[in-house]
This record gives structure tokens, C-alpha cells and sequence, in this order.
């Protein structure tokens, strides 16, 4: 009999929590799972909370993840070199994504989650130590939290510890976006803490500084630290502030009316240069009849397992292969069509993932050491990878050369569809009538030569009566 | 040296003077704050929702 073969792999960013780290075991013979090693005081804590019965429906309902305690016998058989006292076992998630990834929806969908969990663990003497929205993650569209060591057991006159947390990783950015209209992937992909009650005070006109939830958790915070810092500088003695009691009724009030200010926020933006394309774009009916034909005649030759939609706008294509494929992360810059799309393949049974991404700034290594977050190719793996009708832009917007843009889609090591919009395309025309870079070198016979460099052409489809060609590529 | 010194320890003290600052520490005494604001308007809200009820089902 074979032996199976498990290998453990520190997540790179859990080092944070001291009460544990998590590992994802893979085994020779099975589907990944997750291994948090965790230190006594939190075991005791863990398995507690594995018997309450809010948490398990709440496990039942998919809002948490499901979570066992596992045999520490099991590490000491698999001869694996983990020295915690106690470890748990939770399900695989199959893409992490983060909150500067997200549309407006995804965050406040997970801001409204995590509101939820504070609620019912405070009504069962439970509370949530941390309030980030890196502990939730989306499985089919629907948020659902991963950290269960995040819950730990509500001590008389405790207060809402992590409330600032939550203000400048949820609230903030949320009310920047519906109150300012301003994206807040910006400011949460370059500050990892989140945004500061400072930057929105600061941005908010005299007349919004009426809105919903703004004088409470805006002002009020902003002056309270502006305080502190003014009286505790250079050797002035840090005033003790952890002795102020809190009864549970009050912290229950204050994360009710949190879910009330946060269930309101709505992005008004619905103008964009991208989500209503799919209705506008000059496609003619048969033209996306053959562009559909294409995708889906690649997509059903061979089993893909990951597929990558780059430009995905609301999700047209990736829908029309969805049912081809393993699962699907369709991508594009532009935060209102990926939050239209959000909406819609919520309520729907999906394997269609939205994530805001633009492709010459793909989401990189960050974090303490470049090593906490991870960059998107190092989260998923696609086997096919989708370009339809991005070229264009890649090289004539964004001024990066074709060459270079196909020797990164060879560092993937799939499959790719590109979609080449020539010269005399009337998108390419509106993209070079003001510009005085001509680009000459973009062409269909460059395309292709710098394709050959990297790939071989598995298929070709002319549309828009040869303005634009489909290929199918493989690497070499 | 010493104008170079002189502007080493004014770039460097203020930022050590706040580093030793947590802000986040006032938090608890918003949430104290806020919260007891909040807790009276659930209260009320509890006991008007209640009422409400109670009048529903006698009117039944």
C-alpha cells in the first residue's frame, strides 16, 4: 500500500494572534484542509465554544466555518515538527481574497456579518477580540468567518475592544465610498490597518458632517485621540483606561446601532466607464454569438479547474462557461461592475468569484516582510486564463508593450484566450484619436509573432468581420 | 557635525514622542460613552416594541 504523504505549510500571515498559527495540510491522497495550532489557555476556550449551540447553527447556516478539534496523536503520527499543546481542524477555502479586492457589497456584506457574529456571541457571553474583515472570506458569494479563535468568552464589564478596529477596517472605508463617493480599495490595500477616523474627518464637508453615524464614530473618536496625543506626549505618563466598566446591555446597543448606520450605507456610484458595457459595447448579436461559441467550444475540450476571466466586467462570459469549469474569478479595475456583479451572483448557486483587479497592478506581496499578504498568483493557480478584448488597452492605455503582457501570461503556465482588437476596430480608433503615440508596433502580425514566442496557437475564430481575432494559446 | 546632529534629534523626537502614544486607547471610553446613549434608545425601542405587541394581541 502507498504511504500517505502529508505536507504542512505555514500561512505565511496568521502570526499576528499569539494563541495560535495556521497551517494548510495537504495530503497525497485527498483535498487540503486547514490546521490551526493553538496554546492551551485557547483550547480550553475552543472546545467550549464547539459545544455552544449558537455556534453550531451558526457553523449550520455557513456563517462560520466548520471547525473540529483535532487528535493531536494525528501530528505526532505524521512525524510533522509542530510543537503547539492543542490543534483544530477547519474546512479548506479554496481562494482567499482581500478587502482591498473587494466591491463596496463585498465589505459591507462582511462588515454586516461580523456585526451579526459580535451580537449573537455577546447574547450567549461571547465576544469577538478582533474586528478585521481579513477574517472573512466568500464562498459561493456569501461571507462567511474564518477565525474561530477570534471568539473568546465576554468577562463581566468587559467593553467592545476591537470597536476602532472595526471603524477604521469597516465603517471608515464603507462611509468613504457612500458619503464621499471615494474608492476605499486605495487607502485599505496601502495602509493594512485600515483608515484612520482622521483622513475622514478631515475629507467630510460641514454638511456631512451630519450624515448617519458620522458625529458618533467620526468626530467624537477623531477629537478623543487628538486629546490623547496632545496629553500623553514626549514623557507624559499614559492615562489608565482599561478600568472603565461596560455592561453587556451597552455593548449590544452600541453594535445594534453600528448594524443600523452600516446596513444603510449604499454606494451611490453607479456610473462607470465599464458596468453598463455589456449592454452598450458594439457588439453586434451574432458577433457574441461567435465570441460565446469560441469560449465554450475551448472550455469543453479540456477540464479546466481555475479559470481566470481578466477584463470580466459584469460577468457575461464567465457565466456563459460556468458550467464548463471548476470555479471562476472574473476580474476587471472597475469596482462598480465587479460590486453589480457581487449582487447578482449572490442570490445565485455559483462558481463565479468577483475580484477587483486590474491587470497591469494585480494585488502584490505586502505586508510585514512582503510576506503577509500574497499576491494573487501565489493565492490561485489558473489553468485557463481568459483576455477577451483587454489588449488594446494593456498596450495603447496602459503603454505596456504585447510582448511583455504575453511573456507574464506565460509565467502562469495555462491555457489563454486573447481576444486581438486591430487597428481599425472603432474601440482602438476612439482609444488613438487623441493620442500622439501612434503605436505602429500594434498590429495583428506583431501579435502574433510575439505570441509564438511564448505559445502555440491551439485555434483561431475571426469576429467582427476580422476586426478581431480569438485565439486559443497554449504554452510552448 | 553638530547643525547635522541638531536636525537628526529634531526629526527623530517627534515621532518618538508619539510613538509610545496609543490613541486607540480612548476607545474604551467612547464605547462607555456611546454605548450608554445607545443602551437607553434600545431600552426604549425594547419597551415600545414590546407595548406594541402586547396591544396587537389584545385588540386580537
Amino acid at each position: 500500500m502507498k504511504k500517505i504523504e502529508n505536507t504542512y505549510t505555514l500561512d505565511s500571515g496568521s502570526f499576528r494572534d499569539p494563541s495560535g498559527q495556521v497551517y494548510i495540510k495537504k495530503a497525497s491522497n485527498g483535498n487540503p484542509t486547514i490546521i490551526r495550532g493553538i496554546n492551551t489557555e485557547t483550547y480550553q476556550q475552543q472546545k467550549e465554544l464547539l459545544a455552544c449551540n449558537f455556534f453550531q447553527e451558526l457553523v449550520k447556516k455557513n456563517k462560520i466555518v466548520a471547525t473540529t478539534i483535532y487528535d493531536k496523536n494525528k501530528i505526532i503520527e505524521e512525524n510533522v515538527n509542530l510543537n503547539w499543546s492543542f490543534y483544530l481542524q477547519h474546512d479548506y477555502i479554496n481562494f482567499i481574497s482581500y478587502p482591498y479586492e473587494w466591491s463596496f457589497y463585498q465589505l459591507k456584506d462582511a462588515a454586516l456579518l461580523h456585526l451579526e457574529l459580535l451580537k449573537t456571541s455577546l447574547e450567549n457571553d461571547w465576544i469577538l477580540k478582533d474586528s478585521t474583515p481579513y477574517n472573512v472570506q466568500f464562498i459561493n458569494n456569501k461571507p462567511i468567518f474564518i477565525d474561530t479563535p477570534s471568539f473568546i468568552k465576554w468577562e463581566k464589564d468587559e467593553g467592545w475592544d476591537s470597536y476602532r478596529q472595526f471603524c477604521m477596517m469597516f465603517l471608515y472605508p464603507l462611509m468613504l465610498r457612500a458619503y464621499l463617493d471615494l474608492d476605499f480599495r486605495l487607502f485599505l490595500r496601502s495602509n493594512l490597518d485600515g483608515i484612520d477616523a482622521e483622513v475622514l474627518y478631515k475629507s467630510l464637508s460641514l454638511r456631512k458632517l451630519l450624515k448617519k453615524g458620522v458625529l458618533s464614530h467620526v468626530i467624537l473618536p477623531y477629537f478623543m485621540e487628538r486629546t490623547i496625543l496632545k496629553k500623553e506626549r514626549d514623557t507624559a505618563p499614559a492615562k489608565e483606561r482599561t478600568k472603565i466598566k461596560h455592561s453587556r446591555i451597552s455593548i449590544i446597543a452600541l453594535v445594534d446601532s453600528m448594524i443600523n448606520i452600516v446596513s444603510k450605507l449604499n454606494s451611490k456610484s453607479n456610473i462607470s466607464a465599464w458596468a453598463d458595457y455589456d449592454h452598450i459595447n458594439t457588439y453586434e448579436q451574432d458577433d457574441n454569438k461567435i465570441k460565446k461559441n469560441f469560449i465554450n467550444q475551448v472550455t469543453s475540450s479540456k477540464s479546466y479547474n481555475t479559470v481566470w476571466d481578466f477584463g470580466a466586467n459584469t460577468g457575461l462570459f464567465s457565466e456563459h462557461i460556468s458550467k464548463n469549469v471548476g470555479e471562476i474569478l472574473a476580474m476587471d479595475s472597475d469596482s462598480i461592475a465587479i460590486g453589480k456583479m457581487y449582487n447578482r451572483l449572490k442570490k445565485q448557486d455559483t462558481n463565479i468569484f468577483p475580484l477587483i483587479q486590474k491587470i497591469e497592478n494585480i494585488s502584490p506581496n505586502q505586508g510585514f516582510n512582503s510576506n503577509e499578504r500574497l499576491r494573487l498568483e501565489f493565492r490561485s493557480s489558473p489553468d485557463l486564463v481568459m483576455c477577451l478584448a483587454v489588449i488594446h488597452h494593456i498596450r495603447i492605455s496602459s503603454n505596456i508593450p504585447c510582448e511583455i503582457f504575453l511573456k507574464y501570461l506565460r509565467t502562469l503556465e495555462s491555457d489563454i484566450i486573447i481576444e486581438f482588437v486591430d487597428r481599425d476596430d472603432d474601440m482602438v480608433i476612439k482609444l488613438l484619436a487623441n493620442k500622439k503615440e501612434q503605436y505602429n508596433d500594434y498590429n495583428i502580425k506583431s501579435f502574433e509573432s510575439s505570441v509564438l514566442k511564448f505559445f502555440s496557437i491551439k485555434g483561431r475564430q475571426p469576429v467582427k468581420k476580422g476586426l478581431r481575432q480569438l485565439y486559443h494559446l497554449s504554452p510552448k | 557635525m553638530n547643525n547635522s546632529l541638531l536636525l537628526c534629534l529634531i526629526l527623530i523626537i517627534p515621532i518618538n514622542a508619539y510613538a509610545y502614544i496609543d490613541p486607540g486607547s480612548g476607545s474604551a471610553l467612547i464605547t462607555a460613552i456611546l454605548g450608554f446613549f445607545a443602551a437607553i434608545i434600545y431600552s426604549f425601542k425594547k419597551f415600545f416594541y414590546n407595548l406594541k405587541d402586547k396591544f396587537k394581541s389584545k385588540s386580537k
